[in-house]
């Protein structure tokens, strides 16, 4: 404890310390804002220019860079309705909504204080826990991690607003999608066809542009040049603020389950925001709108991503191992710049644990009242007119997509997920349980491999995985039990809309053929290669069959979709994938092309 | 007490190797735009030796532009690199095991493997093969007569790590059992808690887990000093049997020893390329470059010439080398999983 209480004295009274943490932090807020730049990539800019700082004083550079970019970068996703990351999507999905409807104000104050509620919070069990956490973090192993991403798969159930048949339809495209690529544990080349650029996989972010933002882009397109989202003040922003406290079960919850996460190697971040988002969706009244709008939709991812920050420090402090790809950045840059952590660091720097927790906690906090009092600005990058905004989204959606994967298909695979996406949207059916099948999919084919050849059964005799399983039981039964109270009721949609009527059967008669397809060209996969795409293309036929069924009863759709494509927004779109696909940077010209149109004044309601 | 230490030896040997090329014309090749990709992903050994690569590159040329990005795997890296146009100057990093893969794809992998301009490479000569504290193994015998499954965790079956399990199997008759599926972060969780038993690694990616008592060190795989605690570990060479093992050691060695290549398009000028050496041996003659790499003073470097006797050396020997390998490959699997080979 005394040494603990020595980091934070440290950081309070030295100088170069306290500076590094309000560069960092500032840093971190623009890394954020900027489109496409997550805290990993933030980190890997930084890195360069702490060489030669003092080593603690450059750790606090990078940890409040980390931090504070972790906490502002959901805001402008959920502003614009242009998430470049599946983390960022999962806020999106309730965040767009409530800001086009002129809440705007309160949906960045939620997004700040979920997340810095989180990330402190988390701080706090690290600073607490440190001494001891290693031996914890050790009783976890493999199978453990497959029973964890069971429960991910299972977070479909939760996020299928469209219907449990066609959450699983969606969800196990999802996961069959994401076999595409080079297998690791056969070297078998799955669903390639040859093509060189799929080879190690589809890009994330490409396919959470496609599906996620250029749907979403074009909807508001849609609705008319002029930008009707609200203005805010800093008491609307101070609105927001309130939320998490309102919904202080929720937060703590989801904030559990991102901590959690957050020191399992090999889940991530995508899977913290996605599995809390599920677990709100399941565990709140029926009524509340999800997908449409719901406060709660943005507390819980939130939480979970400001928490998992400090889970994703704990093996990486206490056994040098990173508990994320971005921490593994950070264990590469505490070697640079020569501080050791893992069993050592207990001699060697005894006081980097809570100069580590306390960093992130005044990290959060400094940039929540940064990000408070930016907020009127932030919201009003939401009232600019929609051409101006659809085309600067879809341009930074599609240029963060090509930087992750700086290749041609990369831009393609955009273009393909955008139609997609565009399909599944016009047929309302919701779309996150194919993000879940699709990074969940993987972690969950990979554990389950692996602890067969390790463990076999002898696996279901650990502790951790029958506790796991035991939840997963329960939750089960909960859903089964909780979608009976809801089936007279209307029930809340992923799409923010009804339940699709007989307008989703071309893609799920789409989906139906591509799971054939799968199954009969996984047949040919040796090695065990190809039994994750059959497990994922049967249960999607079946579920595909009675999803048709019941659409076939349910009559027409209620509504009409409201998506208007011209022509200019056609070549707009053309324009800036086949720019990604030939110079990415290139891209970001594009927005000036729609700034020298005559723009009609944006309409903005005072909140 | 020699003259010059190795990486001053290196650059004084790249810049005689420029000296001819800069000769040809009387102004030398400035290099003014770079672009520095790492085929391996954001957060490895790898990945962080290119970062400080690029860092090194931009003291050498400050009024350059060095660019650094990921690349995505070592073949399509290399596909890129091979079909660039001459700007920017690329210098891509990409994995030793990449030898492996050739040998074991079509002649054309080789011929076009040859195309590019080889710039240097910084080796991982010191692999060794590790046992966990509490699996009890504390010598090779100890694994011979081992009643449980010698599992080791590797990323996947075209890492190296994979590969070099197999040709120890094959040539010691061990019974190592390779899983694949682990990044990086997983593995050395794996061998902490103990879900897998055995490792092979480079000694520095394991520095901390030895010097914390949780891994042992038993075998070196190759028969160089190693530095303590490690040279007086038997040595595989020592170990290895059977007639294909000269074979399989050599090229072992040509791997770990040119384990990051570093290579640029076949579109450089002949001064680009002369420029990309001299830059190359600037570098890892930088002592800031081995403190930010993380590689101190074992950098392991080969210049070009080295890197090129090295893995032509193998190429122009695939047509012998490669059912060797296959051979070897697939003894090393069946061992490993229960079966046998003779």
């Amino acid at each position: 404890m005394t040494a603990t209480l020595s980091g934070l004295f440290a950081l309070i009274t030295t100088p170069s310390m306290l500076l590094a943490l309000v560069a960092g932090t500032i840093a971190g807020i623009a890394a954020g804002l900027a489109p496409g730049v997550s805290g990993r990539s933030a980190l890997l800019m930084a890195l360069p220019f702490v060489l030669g700082m003092q080593p603690l004083a450059a750790a606090v550079l990078l940890i409040s860079l980390h931090a504070s970019a972790q906490i502002s970068g959901t805001v402008p996703a959920a502003l614009l309705g242009a998430p470049t990351s599946a983390s960022e999507a999962a806020t999106a999905v309730d965040g767009y909504p409530l800001a086009a409807r002129g809440q705007g104000g309160r949906v960045v104050g939620a997004i700040l204080a979920s997340s810095t509620l989180g990330g402190v919070a988390s701080a706090a069990v690290l600073l607490l826990i440190a001494p001891f956490g290693g031996r914890f973090i050790l009783a976890i192993g493999t199978p453990e991690i497959a029973a964890f991403a069971a429960v991910g798969i299972f977070a479909i159930a939760a996020v299928s607003s469209s219907g449990l048949a066609i959450g699983i339809v969606v969800g196990a495209a999802g996961a069959l999608v994401s076999t595409i690529g080079f297998d690791s544990m056969t070297g078998i080349e799955r669903f390639t066809f040859g093509a060189p650029d799929i080879a190690d996989g589809l890009s994330t972010p490409a396919v959470v542009a496609g599906l996620i933002a250029v749907p979403e882009l074009l909807r508001r397109y849609a609705r008319g040049p002029r930008g009707v989202v609200a203005t805010a003040s800093i008491r609307a922003t101070a609105v927001g603020l309130l939320e998490p406290l309102r919904h202080s079960w929720l937060a703590l919850r989801s904030g559990v389950l991102g901590f959690v996460i957050g020191f399992l190697p090999g889940l991530g971040t995508n899977v913290a925001v996605w599995l809390a988002y599920g677990h709100a969706m399941r565990s709140t009244r029926p009524e509340v709108p999800f997908g449409q709008g719901a406060i709660e939709g943005i507390i819980a991812p939130e939480t979970a991503n400001g928490a998992k920050e400090g889970g994703a420090y704990l093996p990486t402090l206490l056994l040098g191992v990173p508990g994320s790809s971005g921490m593994a950045i950070m264990l590469g840059a505490f070697a640079v710049i020569g501080i050791r952590v893992g069993p050592t660091m207990f001699t060697a720097t005894p006081q980097l644990p809570g100069t580590v927790g306390f960093t992130m906690m005044l990290a959060d906090i400094l940039t929540l009242v940064i990000c408070v009092l930016a907020a009127p600005l932030m919201v009003s990058l939401a009232s600019l007119d929609r051409r101006i905004v659809t085309a600067v989204s879809l341009c930074a959606a599609s240029t963060a997509a090509y930087f992750a994967l700086p290749l041609a298909g990369t831009a393609l695979q955009t273009l393909v997920f955008g139609a997609i996406g565009v399909a599944l949207q016009i047929a309302r059916i919701a779309r996150p349980p194919f993000l879940i099948g699709f990074i969940v999919g993987p972690i969950l084919e990979s554990a389950l491999r692996r602890t067969a050849v390790i463990f076999g059964w002898r696996a279901f005799e650990r502790p951790g995985v029958l506790i796991i399983v035991g939840i997963v039981v329960v939750v089960i039964g909960y859903i089964l039990l909780r979608r009976r109270q809801q089936a007279n009721g209307p029930g809340p949609l992923g799409d923010g809309a009804t339940r699709p009527g007989r307008i989703a059967i071309g893609p799920l008669c789409g989906l139906a053929i591509l799971f054939i397809a799968a199954i009969v060209i996984s047949r040919g996969y040796g090695g065990g290669a190809g039994i994750m795409p059959l497990v994922a293309s049967v249960a999607g036929l079946v579920a595909a069959g009675v999803a048709l069924v019941a659409t076939l009863r349910a009559g027409p759709s209620e509504h009409r979709h409201g998506l208007r494509l011209d022509l200019r927004l056609g070549v707009l779109l053309a324009t800036a994938l086949v720019l990604c696909a030939a110079v990415g940077p290139i891209a970001l010209i594009l927005p000036l092309v729609n700034l020298v149109l005559p723009q009609p004044k944006p309409e903005t309601i005072a909140s | 007490m020699p003259l010059y230490d190795r990486r001053q030896t290196l650059a004084l040997l790249a810049g005689i190797a420029a000296a001819p090329a800069l000769g040809e014309d009387a102004s030398p090749v400035v290099l003014k735009h770079l672009r520095m990709i790492s085929a391996i992903s954001a957060g490895s050994t790898a990945d962080r030796i290119l970062r400080a690569m690029s860092s090194a590159a931009q003291r050498a040329l400050p009024a350059a532009q060095v660019d650094t990005e990921n690349g995505t795997g070592s073949l399509r890296t290399l596909a890129d690199v091979i079909a660039a146009g001459p700007d920017p100057a690329i210098a891509a990093m990409i994995g030793g095991s990449i030898l492996y893969d050739i040998l074991q794809d079509t002649a054309d992998a080789a011929t076009r493997f040859n195309t590019v301009n080889f710039i240097g490479a910084i080796g991982r000569d010191h692999e060794a093969l590790f046992a966990t504290k509490q699996s009890g193994f504390t010598s090779i015998d100890d694994l011979r007569a081992a009643t449980v499954p010698l599992f080791v965790p590797v990323a996947s079956v075209k890492a190296a790590t994979y590969t070099n399990a197999q040709l120890v199997n094959a040539m010691t008759g061990l019974r190592l059992q390779t899983v694949a599926g682990y990044a990086p972060a997983e593995r050395k969780i794996a061998l902490l808690s103990g879900e897998t038993n055995v490792a092979i690694a480079a000694i520095d990616s394991f520095a901390d887990l030895v010097e914390q008592g949780a891994l042992v060190p038993l075998m070196r795989f190759r028969d160089i000093p190693y530095g303590p605690p490690y040279d007086n570990l038997p040595a595989l060479p020592s170990l290895a049997k059977g007639p294909d093992a000269p074979v399989l050691l050599e090229l072992m060695a040509a791997v770990m020893g040119s384990d990051r290549i570093v290579v640029s398009q076949p579109s450089l000028s002949t001064g680009e390329i002369a420029a990309m050496r001299q830059l190359f041996a600037t570098i890892v003659a930088d002592p800031q470059f081995g403190t930010e790499s993380g590689l101190g003073t074992r950098i392991g470097a080969s210049d070009h010439g080295a890197l090129e006797a090295s893995v032509g050396k193998v190429l122009a020997a695939r047509d012998a080398i490669a059912p060797v390998l296959a051979r070897a490959l697939a003894c090393g699997v069946a061992l490993g999983t229960g079966g046998t080979c003779s």
